[in-house]
């Protein structure tokens, strides 16, 4: 077995030693003095695809780019005749009975009832990750489809106490959307490639940018307008115009003063929520965060360098949901961020080779100030708690980075 | 990728079987546990005497009463062998540090689900997340231009999902039975390690926690949780954790856990907080395994010394 190259860096432990020691100052000096919390600048275009539902290419600084597309496809759900007809047997065997106590509220609450909407399957949707200099097998392209995936099925439910003792839990996830009735749905095909050439030890992870180009590859994804009704056989409306945002805009609210000014208000709204949303949870698609720690320091969308001298690398995975029946705060954190996925990262800084004193060789155990020593250990847990706070926010007054990246992506798409 | 080396069974050739729903509209366990009781552990290292280091790892089954061909119990049995350290090959690139390579495979047998003989998508991705924890807290800088092989079989494992819940009730977080594989897959590699005396900056195990609503609208956190028993899952969380320093090495949540919710607390911190303390559970167990492990070689080298 070779050494990994996903973990190989090139440089030397002198300059790794300076890079560590500038990132661990108050506030962190960063090789392109950035602050610890800013993004790289990055171009972005969506709907560039003729032939996709959706899709994006977003391009780094660096001259790393990706391009996303976005497929639907209508299929027939797996035995949906036969789940069908044993639930018809089994409410009619059910209301025969008195109602059992064994069916909790939670039971209810996850969609047990089968009065509901069926729910989607996770299989529904299919991501697909390409790097052109990786094999297919490539432990790190299957990390990285994984991390891409697992936010995406996740249900994302909100929890609001009502008047009641029970606590009504709605849950949608983005397989429920693709649900067309118990017989047909979406399958949703999510292709994502990287454009530039990748080298483990010379560009940066490629994380964040896949994430935000199939954030808005999602966004700007649209599906043809359904003609058929109910139970039938999906019939579709060929017109493009008249297709619907499979997550449509989050509604216009008093955040934008010029609404009101220009007498656009109430029921002319021009970010109507179609009908098939009205009432139900309004989730967008998920953001991923690459976020490292150094001592005390957490720095946002660290760069190849950084990563090298990380003490821990993490991908913290955001969605924002907002109500669309209560409408009591109509200020933009009516949004509220929920973490949907965290997933410790192998850090490089494990992988280096320590530097040597000048003085020559000390005693194991010895550390000499601004001589290089691979990282071992892991991180305490109060930096890791530090890192979500700092990503979603530690209050509601106090909005997180995810809040900065989600309002930086929705101007883009307004605009 | 298909496998073009082996004569392998239809890949669909049977269909899946959908079950009726029973009535009470559970088949599931209920917990008889607390919440924050771990299940048993059987842990036994040095089962491979030709290897330089192995465990042996198995939970406790849970006992059903019902008799329920959905609900059929299977606890996790885990086995890790590790070979080396021992000099990386000629044609490698230099390193100064300790490479590991960590191989988890299911045994085709060991879920409900049948598993092909080369390694998915599923297992890649365990065996990245054990390695992300294991390379935190081996000193890999003592053993220049050498590797180990960590071997990890998984016998018998949890479903992901419940099974036969079908596509109407699926269960909210999948995944829950892979996280109880990456604790499980810790906990063993650790004790091959030691069994291997490859030297370890602290006894490193794995915890599982999730967060579980309740009737009442409450979360109720539990330790150790089994797929069987929990059908509605809030988020759930894998740590690797070293007690020592109060560290940890390797985190990776699902779920979805709202930001500032109740108490002004952030539900992710109790929710690391938990899984940290089932790992801790888990530590007592290996750490009687090293007592007993030192104990078993002070004697030999009692009876070494004797006989010269």
């Amino acid at each position: 077995m070779m050494p990994a190259t996903s973990t190989a860096t090139t440089l030397s432990p002198a300059e790794l030693s300076y890079l560590h020691t500038s990132l661990t100052q108050t506030p962190p000096l960063r090789p392109d003095l950035r602050s610890s919390t800013e993004f790289r600048p990055l171009r972005a275009e969506t709907d560039l695809l003729p032939t996709c539902n959706g899709s994006a290419h977003v391009s780094l600084t660096d001259g790393s780019e990706a391009l996303v597309g976005i497929k639907a496809e209508v299929h027939r759900t797996a035995g949906a005749n036969v789940t069908k007809r044993l639930d018809e047997e089994m409410r009619e065997k059910m209301s025969l009975d008195e109602p059992s106590s064994t069916i909790s509220a939670a039971a209810a609450a996850a969609g047990l009832d089968s009065n509901r909407k069926p729910r989607g399957h996770p299989d529904w949707i299919s991501l697909n990750v390409d790097i052109s200099t990786l094999r297919d097998d490539d432990a790190l392209l299957i990390f990285l489809s994984e991390m891409l995936r697992e936010p995406l099925l996740t249900t994302s439910t909100t929890t609001t106490t009502t008047t009641t003792t029970t606590t009504a839990t709605r849950s949608s996830s983005l397989a429920d959307m693709l649900v067309i009735n118990s017989n047909w749905h979406w399958h949703l095909h999510i292709d994502i490639l990287l454009l530039s050439p990748f080298t483990a030890s010379g560009t940066s992870y490629p994380l964040p940018l896949l994430s935000l180009a199939t954030h808005l590859a999602l966004r700007s994804a649209r599906l043809p307008k359904l003609k058929s009704q109910g139970e039938e056989d999906p019939l579709v409306d060929d017109d493009w115009e008249s297709s619907l945002f499979l997550f449509p805009p989050p509604p216009t609210s008093a955040r934008k003063p010029e609404s009101s000014a220009s007498g656009k208000a109430g029921p002319n709204e021009q970010h109507s929520i179609p009908p098939r949303e009205a009432g139900r949870l309004l989730t967008m698609p998920p953001i991923t965060l690459l976020v490292m720690t150094v001592n005390s320091n957490i720095i946002f969308d660290p760069s190849h360098s950084e990563l090298a001298v990380a003490d821990a690398v993490l991908a913290v995975s955001v969605s924002f949901s907002s109500d669309t029946t209560t409408h009591h705060h109509h200020h933009h954190h009516a949004q509220t961020p929920t973490l949907l996925a965290v997933r410790t990262i192998e850090t490089p800084a494990r992988d280096t080779m320590r530097g040597v004193p000048a003085a020559g060789e000390v005693v194991e155990g010895d550390l000499v100030p601004g001589v290089w020593r691979p990282r071992v250990g892991g991180v305490k847990r109060e930096v890791l708690k530090r890192v979500v706070r700092a990503v979603l926010g530690a209050s509601a007054d106090d909005s997180g980075v995810a809040r900065e990246v989600f309002d930086g992506l929705e101007a883009f798409l307004r605009s | 990728m298909a496998d073009k080396r082996r004569i392998n069974g239809p890949a669909s050739g049977t269909a899946i079987p959908i079950f009726t729903p029973s009535k009470s509209g559970a088949h599931t366990l209920q917990r008889t546990r607390k919440p924050n009781q771990l299940r048993k552990i059987y842990l036994q290292p040095g089962v491979v005497p030709t290897a330089s280091g192995s465990a042996y790892l198995e939970l406790e089954s849970l006992c059903h009463p019902s008799s329920l061909l959905n609900a059929v119990p299977s606890s996790l049995k885990l086995s890790c062998v590790i070979h080396g350290p021992k000099p990386l090959p000629r044609n490698a690139n230099f390193s100064s540090n300790l490479q590991l390579t960590i191989n988890v495979k299911f045994a085709p047998f060991a879920t409900r689900q049948r598993r092909g003989y080369i390694r998915d998508v599923t297992e890649r991705d365990i065996g990245t997340h054990v390695e992300t924890a294991l390379c935190g807290v081996i000193v890999r800088d003592r053993w220049p231009k050498s590797a180990i092989d960590i071997i990890i079989t998984i016998l018998e494992a949890e479903d992901d999902v419940q099974w036969g819940s079908g596509t109407q009730q699926q269960n909210t977080v999948g995944g829950l039975g892979n996280m109880n594989v990456v604790s499980g897959c810790i906990t063993v590699a650790s004790a091959a390690l030691m069994d291997a005396k490859i030297d370890c900056l602290d006894l490193i195990t794995g915890g599982v926690a999730a967060v579980v609503p309740k009737d009442d609208g409450k979360f109720v956190h539990h330790l150790d949780p089994s797929v069987i028993e929990e059908p509605f899952l809030n988020s759930a969380c894998v740590v690797g954790y070293m007690p020592a320093r109060d560290e940890v090495t390797l985190v990776w949540t699902r779920g979805n856990i709202p930001s500032y919710s109740d108490g002004q607390t952030c539900r992710f911190d109790s929710l690391l907080d938990s899984a940290v303390n089932a790992a801790k559970g888990a530590h007592v167990i290996l750490r009687q395994v090293a007592t007993e492990l030192a104990q078993a070689e002070s004697t030999k080298l009692i009876i070494d010394e004797s006989k010269t």
